[in-house]
Formats: C-alpha cells, sequence, structure tokens
C-alpha cells in the first residue's frame, strides 16, 4: 500500500504550500468537554470531545477532517461556528481571537463564517418557501437592498444548480439532493470566506454525492472559499481536499497534504482507517490488505491512557499505554504516535507486507 | 431470467414480484417485476439508490410490509412454498428460523426492555428445542462469535448499553442463532464506520463460508459488492436493470446506469482526481416515473429505441449476464467505460472466456 523509497516521500512540508499568506482560521489547544449526566440528572462525569486540538487553515484552503463517530469532528466544527462555546483553548480568525467574544461581538463574523449541515432533512425550516429561507439571511444581514433581495435569491439558486421557480416550493418538494443545494445557497448567501461543511454528502445517494462534491469544489475556486470538510469518509473528500487531519477520541492523530496521507499514513489509525474502505472493484479488493481494528471505539467519559488509540493499535507497546505521544512534524507532516509508519529515516516499524 | 445453471437448486425463487403501495398520490408500484434466484452458500448482493426498490424488495421476502395499503403479487418460493400465499402462521415459523434479517438500525430488531443474552435465548427456545441453561450457554458463545468482549457478563445488558457497532454486532448475533438457510442484510453496515462495518462484513462472510448460509445483501455500496458478492442485481426506480456475476458486473458492465455507478464511486486506491464522475439528474420519484426505459431521462446513451420499455435477457437464451437496454452488445462492450488496472483487465478477460467456453 505504501513503499517509503518513492520520490515523492521527500515532499515539501505543506505550510511552505501556502505560507505567503496567514493562516484564516487558526485554532490552539481546543478543548470542548460536556458534563455528562444519567437519566435522573446525576452527574456521570466528563465527555472529551474535544481535547486539545491545534491546526490552522489557509485562505482558499480545502481542509478536510476525517475521523469516525465519536471522534469528536461534529463537535469541533461547532466550536468553530460558535454553536458551542469551547471549555478552553483559542480560536482565532484573520489573526483575531473570536473564542469568547459575545453574540454581539461575533455578529459581523457570522457574515464570513458559514456551516453547511449534514441533514439537509432536519436543518431547512419546513414551512418556510425556499425563497425566504435564502432571504431571510440577506434581509438578517442587510446583505443587499430589500428590493433585490429576490433577485439574489434567485441568482443564488442558479449557482448551485436550481430553478428561479424554486424559490416559491417549500423544502418537502425537494430530494436531498437538491436540499443540500439549498443549504450551500443560503450558506453562500452572505458571501463567507470560511465555509464548515459538516458531513455534506454522507445523507445523499451515491451518485448524488459526486455533483454536491464537484458543487463544493467548483463554488471554492469560484469565490476564493476556504472550506473545512467534516466526514467520516475519507474517499468522497480527498478528491477535494488539499490536506487532511486524521481525529480520533477527541484529539488529532494525523495532519498532512492529502495525497501523502492517503499513499503513506503515518500513524496506524490513518493506515487501518485507510485500509477499511471498501474498494468498488473485486480484483484490487482481494489484493488489499485489510486491517481489521478490534474491538470499538472506547467512551470519550474514560479515554484510554497513554496513546487514545493503543486499545485497538496492532504496534502498540508498553510506551503507548503510558505515555501519550505529542502530535510531532515528521517532514511537514504532523502525527502523534510512537511507532511512525512511513516517515524517513525508517524507525522500527512493524514488519508489514 | 429463467435460464439457470443445470443442477443446483435455488433456495429462494423470485419471480415476476410486484409490489404496489397505496398512496394518497395514488398508485405507486415501488417493485415493478423483479425476478431471481438465491443458491446455498451464494451472497446476491441488490444495489440501488434510494427509491429503487430495493429495501422493498428485501421486506417483501418475509413480507414485513405491513401496511394494509401494499399489495404483493408474483410468487417467492423458498422450499417448495410461496411465501407470498403462505398463511401467516406458517411464516411466522420461518422468520428468524430459516431465513433472518438484520436491518440498518439494530434498534428496530433488538427490544430495548430485554436484556440482549435474554432476547437470543428466546429465539432459541422458540423455534429449537433446548432447554434454558443450553439456550443461555449458546446465546453467549453466539455473543462472542460476533466478537462482543466478556460476553457472558454483556449478556446481561440492555441494548442501550452498548455502543452502535456492538449493538449492530448483536442483532447478527439474534439472526444467526437459529442457524438460518438465509440471512437478509437490509444496509446492515451503511450506519456504521467503515473499521467496524469490516468487522460486521467479515461476521456476514463467515456465515456464508463456515455454514453455507445464502445471503441477501441489499447496499449502495459498490465497494461493499466487490468484496463480498457473488452475484449482482442493480435496481432501478423499480427494476433490475443488471443481473451479472460480481466479476462481469466489475468487469464488463452492460447497462449505462451501472457505468454511472461505477464511475461515481471514489476509489481510494487510485490517484484522486479533483474531478468526481456523478450521474447528472436524480432518480425518479416512484410516484411519476418516465416511459420506455427508466433511466432514459438521465442516461447519456438514449435514443429513439428507448422510448419502449427495454426486456431483462442476456445476449443468448443461456446467459448468466442480463441487462436490460437497449444499446447493440457492440456498443454495451465499446463505451463502458471501464478504466480497471492491467491485471484487473487480464483478470476479466479470463473471466470472459472461461465464461465462453465453460458453463452451458
Amino acid at each position: 500500500m505504501s513503499d517509503p523509497a518513492t520520490p515523492q516521500s521527500h515532499e515539501a512540508p505543506d505550510s511552505t504550500a501556502t505560507a505567503e499568506k496567514p493562516p484564516l482560521l487558526e485554532v490552539e489547544d481546543l478543548v470542548m468537554h460536556f458534563a455528562a449526566t444519567n437519566a435522573v440528572g446525576s452527574s456521570k462525569g466528563v465527555v472529551h470531545a474535544v481535547d486539545g486540538v491545534t491546526f490552522s487553515v489557509h485562505e482558499e484552503e480545502t481542509l478536510a477532517i476525517v475521523g469516525e463517530s465519536g471522534c469528536g469532528k461534529t463537535t469541533l466544527g461547532r466550536c468553530l461556528v460558535r454553536l458551542y462555546d469551547p471549555s478552553s483553548g483559542t480560536i482565532r480568525f484573520r489573526g483575531n481571537d473570536v473564542t469568547h467574544v459575545s453574540e454581539r461581538a461575533f455578529r459581523p463574523l457570522r457574515s464570513e463564517i458559514q456551516m453547511v449541515f449534514q441533514d439537509p432533512y432536519s436543518s431547512l425550516n419546513p414551512r418556510k418557501r425556499v425563497g425566504a429561507i435564502i432571504g431571510d439571511v440577506l434581509r438578517a444581514h442587510d446583505a443587499c437592498d430589500r428590493g433585490d433581495v429576490a433577485a439574489e435569491v434567485e441568482k443564488l439558486l442558479a449557482r448551485v444548480g436550481l430553478r428561479p421557480e424554486h424559490a416559491s416550493r417549500r423544502p418537502r418538494s425537494f430530494s436531498g439532493g437538491q436540499r443540500q443545494r439549498i443549504g450551500i445557497a443560503r450558506a453562500l448567501a452572505l458571501r463567507p470566506r470560511l465555509v464548515i461543511a459538516d458531513e455534506p454528502v454522507s445523507a445523499l445517494d451515491v451518485s448524488i454525492q459526486a455533483q454536491i462534491v464537484n458543487l463544493l469544489d467548483d463554488l471554492h475556486e469560484e469565490y476564493g472559499l476556504t472550506l473545512v470538510l467534516i466526514a467520516h469518509d475519507l474517499g468522497l473528500v480527498r478528491h477535494i481536499a488539499d490536506r487532511v487531519a486524521v481525529m480520533y477520541l477527541g484529539k488529532l492523530v494525523e495532519v498532512g497534504t492529502t495525497d501523502a496521507l492517503n499513499e503513506r499514513p503515518i500513524h496506524p489509525y490513518t493506515e487501518a482507517l485507510l485500509s477499511a474502505i471498501p474498494i468498488p472493484d473485486p480484483v484490487a479488493s482481494a489484493k488489499r490488505k485489510r486491517i481489521v481494528l478490534e474491538g470499538d471505539l472506547p467512551s470519550p467519559l474514560d479515554p484510554p491512557a497513554g496513546c487514545r488509540f493503543h486499545t485497538r493499535c496492532r504496534y502498540a507497546t508498553d510506551v503507548c499505554r503510558t505515555v501519550e505521544p505529542p502530535l510531532v512534524d515528521h517532514g511537514g507532516r504532523l502525527a502523534a504516535c510512537h511507532h511512525p509508519l512511513n516517515v524517513d529515516p525508517p524507525s522500527k516499524e512493524a514488519t508489514e507486507t | 431470467m429463467s435460464e439457470q445453471p443445470p443442477g443446483r437448486e435455488a433456495l429462494l425463487e423470485v419471480r415476476d414480484l410486484r409490489v404496489t403501495f397505496d398512496t394518497r398520490e395514488g398508485q405507486v408500484r415501488a417493485v415493478d417485476g423483479v425476478d431471481f434466484e438465491l443458491r446455498k452458500g451464494q451472497v446476491l448482493a441488490i444495489v440501488g439508490e434510494s427509491g429503487s426498490g430495493k429495501s422493498v424488495t428485501a421486506l417483501s421476502i418475509l413480507r414485513l410490509l405491513r401496511d394494509r395499503n401494499v399489495e404483493t403479487t408474483g410468487q417467492i418460493f423458498y422450499q417448495g412454498k410461496d411465501l407470498v400465499e403462505l398463511p401467516e402462521s406458517e411464516l411466522r415459523r420461518l422468520r428468524g428460523a430459516e431465513i433472518a434479517m438484520i436491518f440498518q438500525d439494530p434498534l428496530t430488531s433488538l427490544n430495548p426492555l430485554q436484556r440482549i443474552g435474554q432476547q437470543i435465548v428466546e429465539m432459541l427456545r422458540i423455534h429449537r428445542k433446548i432447554s434454558r441453561a443450553e439456550a443461555r450457554g449458546k446465546a453467549v458463545k453466539l455473543l462472542e462469535e460476533v466478537g462482543i468482549p466478556r460476553a457472558s457478563e454483556r449478556a446481561r445488558d440492555y441494548p442501550h448499553e452498548f455502543s452502535g457497532g456492538m449493538r449492530q454486532r448483536a442483532m447478527i448475533a439474534l439472526a444467526m442463532a437459529c442457524d438460518p438457510n438465509i440471512l437478509i442484510a437490509d444496509e446492515a453496515t451503511t450506519a456504521l464506520d467503515v473499521t467496524i462495518q469490516a468487522q460486521v462484513l467479515d461476521l456476514i462472510k463467515r456465515e456464508k463460508e463456515d455454514r453455507g448460509a445464502a445471503v441477501i445483501l441489499i447496499t449502495h455500496d459498490l465497494g461493499i459488492v466487490a468484496d463480498i458478492a457473488d452475484w449482482v442485481a442493480v435496481m432501478y426506480a423499480g427494476r433490475i436493470v443488471e443481473y451479472a456475476s460480481r466479476d462481469e458486473l466489475f468487469y464488463a458492465p452492460r447497462h449505462p446506469y451501472t457505468w454511472g455507478l461505477l464511475a461515481s464511486v471514489p476509489r481510494v486506491d487510485r490517484p484522486r482526481s479533483r474531478r468526481m464522475k456523478p450521474i447528472d439528474g436524480m432518480p425518479p420519484s416512484p410516484a411519476d416515473l418516465p416511459t420506455g426505459c427508466r433511466f432514459r431521462p438521465r442516461c447519456a446513451h438514449a435514443f429513439d429505441k428507448c422510448e419502449a420499455a427495454p426486456e431483462l435477457k442476456g445476449a443468448d437464451r443461456d446467459s448468466l449476464h442480463l441487462d436490460a437496454c437497449w444499446l447493440e452488445p457492440k456498443e454495451k462492450r465499446e463505451r463502458a467505460p471501464i478504466e480497471a488496472d492491467a491485471d484487473a483487465d487480464a483478470h476479466a478477460h479470463a473471466h470472459a472466456h472461461a465464461h465462453a467456453d465453460g458453463v452451458s
């Protein structure tokens, strides 16, 4: 699956690619803990949903945050748009600390940071017509003259591949893919700089998923959007992501350029995650060595000591059970592992293939 | 589709299945003339998008569409009995014991108020003449087999105390309890993470390999089909549009819808392209179907003949690869956008030869 000897293994650190521009979004040591309660309200402890996450996103970059359910990726996304108030850490937008600014102070930023939600069935108000769903956003932010709202809505609908007459319909008369297009049009209404899309295609049919992924890529090009895509399916997002960050139990375990991460994963979890994605080709599928992870994700109420992945990792040793590995730089790629794979110089990489 | 290889009895035979729902918008035919056979030790994948009728097909086998507004016609033969006509009391004896289902959402088949082990014990005691103690031992063994850690202890848990992946595996343990001849998995891994999905697929494979169970796998994921299916039926808008062995479907697909599906799935084993290749448009609403070939409005290859509905048939009488498309065989070969690897090509080639020389 990977060959450390290929020439591409000496790529430039990914920071140089966009070094001229300062990061649009910087997240530093972000923590989001929730108090867990049982059915009668007494405390069961603390859910470590996001537990010290650091990354940055450059202007016009597409970053995918990938992980399985329960890894904290959705919570992270919601912290970024201030749907949650983080427990600690810093979020900077264009260099300004916006972590705990008041709703009032954050308001101007709302037009610059928008979100596309996973479920196009619950994220659109069923009682409103599409024209009002999008128009309300324009009016609330005085984004255009009142008289121009209808025309602007039409333009937005056209841009996401819908027809002008769709403005007068309600969400229920649309298919899932069309609803997601409406959600995207709404997010675009205010000409945002940053769009956070939380599983934007996972509720859609296969043939439609590709349509939406292409649409997001078009919009990224056309508006110079910066995109943060939150997804469980690396196979889909890798088509348009410049970089991928892999999350496991509240922490980033690996961050790297999409191709490098895909071809030569450093973290054993990334390796397993990639190997488990089914390949729609019987021969390739049979030839591939699939790593089946044992067991389930541990509870975020009581994450394992040391490396959080050690309970399911086939390379784990004593050090992994006690010492938490920091996210370190491997030639421009970041990974948090005591036994990194595919790195030079080849460390004591477990024998494989 | 009546021609099948000689000598092997079908375990399940579905003939001209039609399922019609009476809705406020009129009659909606969700399944419109579906035929297939299932043999021992085989995995048949039924692939399609939402509204294709794949789940309705699966549910109608055990008559699980309880709505009074549903009408099912056609035949579903299992051991000489037509399940469409079978009295409910007799069908109840088959459900779970001989033909079992795994659903996408485990909470639809697990009782939230009963301990997991107890549910398996009950299933065993209803269908098999065994003592409570024996059943309890078997339940724990089943849970162990599906990878539940500390099974004897966890058997006392309620479904909500299990994680999503564990619940799915517990449901499989429940489905496997009576060693059913047929396992029907309706999007059984769709809601699971890929690493858990891999575990569940391995369990289903084991059922097939170790016990010779036959499996009907309803899925939209061609990656899963490539991994586990022997035969594939591709459904579109209530009909099967292509039916083929797995390798033929992937390496010599004939229907433009199959081509579109194959092209639109991402491949992690290939260098990525920035653009994905979707199928334009969207599936038709079952309440408002196009006339003629139902894929016609989305098909780049449609021509005047497509205004009439094409029949599902093979190149000749004995062919096991069927498709419902008006294109000429040569056009189907030449236009299929197969970008397989070199060795995959060789494989398909060898397969095509074996097919031409051998079987019937």
